[in-house]
């Protein structure tokens, strides 16, 4: 009987496949049990030397759950419970409430993300339906397939905090999209502050998340217009 | 004799006028139903066929929101001026297309549809554009878009969602 050899190095200690990053630890080469077949007769395949995510750096499906099952409500910014359209309006206030304080508290996000901007970008996207669906954007927060690769790229534009082993279907989860929205509207906030050269407001990081920031003011207005009914209802 | 000539011109005018005023009423006819809920006001239009457009806006966004279109329509009042009416949210083409081709599929199978939208009328419309209406010429856009809920004729009735239930008359039997 092989025993699972699994040596974890800070990865600053340079790897000699790919370069590594204080987000990720080198698992060295070990012995895994598998099913036995043709090519593993024996049972046993060895998995090469690669690198792994430091805990704290990545959420996947598991850890939204750990997160969320654990975290406190208390005395944390919810969203208004107003009267909007969708009668489904309320029923994720519980997830926006604590995506939102959890990045902003990670990423130390300053002025913080509001909820009351989560919800109604939600409410913008697809009425509070769960499984909406179009060729490219899926489910509550209407994530494009392009982001879902994005937002798992350990190399990517939002490499510094990542997802992992998140498919298309589980965006039509609001436990799952709901986290990843919000991370992705954090990262949208600093890059509109880049672009901006100045401190983002709440409609810009919107534009910036319906990819409009640049375009006609016309195009930005219609665009705005189911958020900003939505907002306005939830901040009077 | 004359008298009797009058009296029949004058019925002839007035038969003329009614049925003028009948057919004009068909043309455009407007109930608003405030919500009793704080949500939005409902507005009821029938409105003759030959006074609607419809047209996705390509927005041309950035990057992975490269997707979005916008689905308008646009009515025309009984003052020749235009209500602009948006879909509440953003499509990709193929569902905006398919769903101007399900929409006019219904009015032009009747010379009249009867709309639910949601919002309230006013005016005036921040950015004015002029619409074409074929026949009845050009018109510009004059009040703030309304939300689109459901269009019916006396058959069927295209939904967005399951809210149109609270449309005042609306009996949905077709929903996307």
């Amino acid at each position: 009987m092989i025993e699972f050899i699994i040596l974890p190095l800070m990865a600053k200690k340079k790897s000699t496949s790919r370069k590594a990053s204080t987000k990720t630890t080198t698992v060295r080469t070990h012995p895994r049990h598998v099913k036995p077949s043709e090519k593993n007769p024996n049972g046993i395949t060895i998995v090469d030397q690669h690198l792994r995510r430091v805990p704290g750096t990545f959420l996947d499906e598991k850890e939204i759950y750990k997160i969320a099952n654990g975290y406190s409500l208390k005395g944390i910014k919810k969203p208004s419970k107003n009267n909007l359209e969708s009668p489904d309006s309320n029923l994720y206030d519980n997830q926006i409430a604590l995506w939102t304080n959890y990045f902003n508290k990670l990423f130390n996000i300053t002025p913080a993300l509001d909820p009351n901007m989560i919800k109604a970008l939600i409410g913008s996207e697809s009425n509070f339906k769960i499984n909406a669906r179009t060729p490219q954007a899926i489910g509550i927060a209407q994530i494009t397939k392009q982001t879902l690769k994005i937002v798992q790229d350990p190399n990517g534009e939002v490499k510094d905090f990542i997802f992992n082993n998140i498919s298309q279907k589980d965006l039509e989860n609001p436990d799952v999209a709901i986290p990843i929205a919000v991370r992705w509207l954090s990262h949208k906030k600093s890059m509109v502050e880049r672009k901006l050269g100045r401190p983002a407001t709440h409609e810009d990081i919107i534009l910036e998340y319906k990819g409009l920031l640049k375009s006609k003011t016309e195009f930005k207005n219609n665009a705005l217009k189911k958020y900003r009914k939505l907002y306005g209802e939830l901040t009077k | 004799m004359a008298n009797l000539r009058n009296s029949t011109l004058f019925i002839l005018l007035f038969w003329l006028s009614t049925s003028c005023a009948l057919l004009n009423s068909k043309k455009f006819s407007l109930d608003s139903y405030p919500s009793t809920t704080g949500g939005d006001t409902l507005q009821v239009i029938t409105i003759s066929s030959d006074r609607i457009q419809q047209e996705c806006i390509f927005y041309n966004a950035e990057a992975e929101n490269n997707w979005r279109h916008q689905y308008m329509m646009y009515i025309l009042d009984s003052e020749d001026e235009v209500i602009p009416i948006m879909h509440s949210l953003n499509q990709n083409k193929i569902d905006c297309t398919n769903q101007i081709r399900t929409i006019k599929s219904i009015y032009q199978k009747s010379k009249q549809v009867k709309l639910c939208l949601r919002g309230d009328i006013k005016k005036p419309h921040p950015y004015p554009e002029k619409i074409n209406f074929g026949k009845l010429g050009q018109h510009t856009t004059k009040y703030e878009a309304l939300w689109l809920q459901a269009v019916c004729n006396e058959k069927i009735c295209y939904s967005y969602d399951g809210y149109t239930n609270t449309c005042p008359g609306f009996q949905i039997s077709y929903d996307k």
